[in-house]
């Protein structure tokens, strides 16, 4: 750090390998050359032209890499960019929450990293420093955060007694290859559009490939008919898809998971949690604790049929990573019931959660559920029976009968919340259970909205708000209150 | 809690931005199509169709800002500033004291006619960042400003 007129002025450098990772926007002008060849241009006049594009990309990396600066001001961290039009930006120890690394294949074989460096405003890294070398990186984060510490954040210094010495030794939470496995195949994000591309290829190469494969022997076997080979064929093929789908989408999605999560180790950072996970593009995730909002448990079928659960964090003002929605970060991408506790304790330290008192939504849930799903039932259900059978199609209105009852039912007995000193536990649910774990000091603002179907119920919603989530699954709403339930939750909750 | 109506006054702001609005939009519509329908066997039924249009958008437009005015309210308590609106889908949203990270007092030119203003409370949320509060007296905006920020000077988060 130098002083130039009383101003600091950073003299930290990236690392000499910088310009290699701004190749990839030279390669976007290798596009309409390829192009231009493609379509059988001659080599010769004007396409040479486009060569020298060629070279902006390492031209401008190498010019990124030669005036870009970074240093550690007194009050915050000091980065430069540009020479002819340069632009100084500090920002201020106190405002960065979190310092992440990115690391793929090349970043690996040449051992260097991306570093993210967050601040609590939303939207997206506040500076990315392209790249520097993994000590640089490590330098570069515990640099930060001592100085944050010294800056005196003196809630953090109370919990220093903390020895963080055993927690490097013992992980929070390690994932063996066995729970990835097990993530891949309880995880269904690749299903549809798999789906998709399967299905339309089976739709053009399937038929004429496996009537050349089967036809002889299915004739053989005695199956004289054309049509009915065709429609055995076509049954078999049915079938095929279905579970050739099934089984292709389940694999890449265990790769997926074991690609992505591979040697997923959560462990103590000081006060903060620190995720690493991946096994090409190594990724270093710091979840700080006072950031973390609201705590989401969510179980589906399948994971309960291999009993695991999943643990995602809301975090304050998170940005928004590609894949993953707005602040939403897993504690567990998998993980057993029995270790929920001990993580939970872990992302809201000091929150009592012994002993909640649950609370059933309003006795008039199940009816007014029941109701609503046979409604919907009529609605899709009626118009093309009547269609097709004329008035006998009325007989498919008793039919949505049982599920709707069901669901008013289960709905209605698993979905119930309880308040604590500190906390608002809300479980909803029967097929998909949601848990969130909300400590009241974190909840920002309180709505409680009524719509003429609550109105005609006696019933009221209650919405919280907190500085993370906002995707509409993670909201925390607890539909379905009696009015006067909603109006004292919402009195007590505010307090 | 005791609420307590917005000024009155908003009520004409609205009925004012609601007729003009239907104006331009029904003129419009009428610049659009004339030229089309001008001296066609369809120019009768259009222009009745017009003009229905223009009475019952006109006696929404009259009626709504009524209705919305009627169900406004708010209170200021020791907790915060509590916000209760909608006709159809209601709702009371309360932001406490604490939680106001910054807030705007607003006046348009029209909103400064008929004397009100609008009080809009940010907090750190994530889905009801800003909490709007319209048709206050102005005066009584910029009080209840200073009443909730005076008061909620405590740990401001």
């Amino acid at each position: 750090m130098r002083y130039e007129n009383g101003h600091p002025v950073p003299e930290q450098r990236l690392h000499p390998l910088s310009w290699v990772f701004h190749l990839v926007g030279g390669l976007g002008a290798l596009i309409p050359l390829g192009i231009a060849a493609a379509l059988g241009a001659e080599w010769g006049g004007a396409l040479w032209m486009l060569v020298p594009l060629l070279l902006l990309g390492p031209l401008a990396g190498l010019w990124h890499q030669w005036v870009y600066r970074y240093d550690y001001g007194p009050d915050g961290l000091l980065i430069r960019e540009g020479l002819v039009f340069r632009n100084l930006r500090q920002i201020d120890y106190r405002r960065i929450e979190n310092i992440d690394t990115e690391r793929t294949i090349l970043h690996r074989l040449l051992g260097v990293a991306d570093v993210k460096v967050e601040t609590s405003s939303g939207g997206g890294a506040e500076a990315t420093i392209r790249v520097l070398s993994v000590a640089g990186a490590r330098a570069l984060s515990e640099a930060v955060f001592a100085r944050r510490r010294a800056l005196g954040d003196e809630e953090r210094q109370e919990h220093e007694d903390d020895p963080s010495a055993d927690a490097v030794a013992s992980p929070l939470l390690r994932l063996p290859v066995s729970e990835l496995i097990l993530m891949g195949l309880i995880d269904n994000r690749n299903l549809f559009w798999l789906g998709a591309v399967i299905g339309s290829l089976f739709q053009v190469a399937g038929v004429e490939t496996l009537e050349r494969l089967f036809g002889p022997a299915l004739r053989d076997a005695g199956v004289a008919y054309v049509n009915q080979l065709g429609l055995a064929l076509k049954i078999f093929l049915v079938l095929a898809t279905l579970v050739g789908v099934l089984v292709v989408a389940k694999l890449l999605s265990v790769i997926t998971a074991l690609v992505q999560y591979h040697d997923y180790t959560l462990d103590r950072d000081g006060d903060d949690l620190r995720a690493r996970h991946g096994l090409f593009t190594r990724r270093t995730v710091t979840l700080r604790v006072p950031r973390i909002q609201v705590v989401h448990q969510l179980a589906t079928p399948l994971h309960r049929l291999f009993r695991r659960v999943m643990l995602q964090v809301d975090l304050a003002g998170g940005a928004a990573e590609p894949g993953q929605s707005g602040g939403a970060r897993p504690l567990a991408p998998i993980c057993r019931p029995d270790q929920v506790s001990g993580l939970i304790d872990r992302a809201l330290p000091g929150l009592d959660r012994a002993a909640p008192d649950w609370r059933p939504l309003s006795s008039r849930t199940r009816r007014r559920l029941t109701r609503l799903w046979l409604w919907c039932w009529a609605l899709l259900s009626l118009p093309p029976a009547l269609w097709w059978w004329g008035w006998p199609g009325l007989a498919v209105l008793p039919a949505g009968l049982p599920v709707a009852l069901l669901h008013g039912h289960l709905y209605a007995r698993y979905t119930r919340w309880a308040l604590t000193p500190d906390l608002l536990l809300f479980h909803r649910g029967w097929l998909w259970r949601r848990l969130a774990v909300v400590p009241r000091n974190r909840i920002q603002t309180v709505r409680l909205a009524r719509n003429p179907f609550d109105r005609r119920y006696r019933m009221t919603e209650l919405e919280i708000d907190t500085a993370g989530g906002g995707l509409a699954k993670r909201r925390v709403r607890l539909a379905y209150l009696d009015r006067d339930v909603a109006a004292r939750l919402a009195g007590s909750l505010l307090e | 809690m005791r609420f307590e109506a917005v000024h009155p006054g908003t009520v004409a702001v609205w009925r004012v931005q609601s007729l003009v609005a239907i104006a331009v939009a029904l003129l419009a519509l009428a610049a659009l199509f004339a030229p089309l329908l001008a001296g066609g066997a369809l120019a009768m039924a259009a222009l009745i169709a017009w003009l229905v249009a223009l009475l019952v958008l006109a006696a929404l437009g009259w009626w709504l800002p009524e209705a919305w005015y009627r169900r406004l309210r708010y209170c200021l308590d020791e907790r915060g500033l509590s916000v209760e609106r909608g006709l159809l889908w209601r709702h009371r949203i309360t932001v406490p004291r604490v939680r106001v990270q910054h807030s705007d007092v607003s006046q348009g030119p029209l909103q400064r006619v008929f004397g009100v203003a609008t009080l809009r409370l940010y907090t750190a949320g994530s889905r009801f960042t800003v909490t709007t509060l319209p048709g206050l007296e102005h005066d009584t905006a910029l009080a209840l400003r200073e009443r909730l920020l005076r008061e909620g000077d405590g740990d401001a988060v």
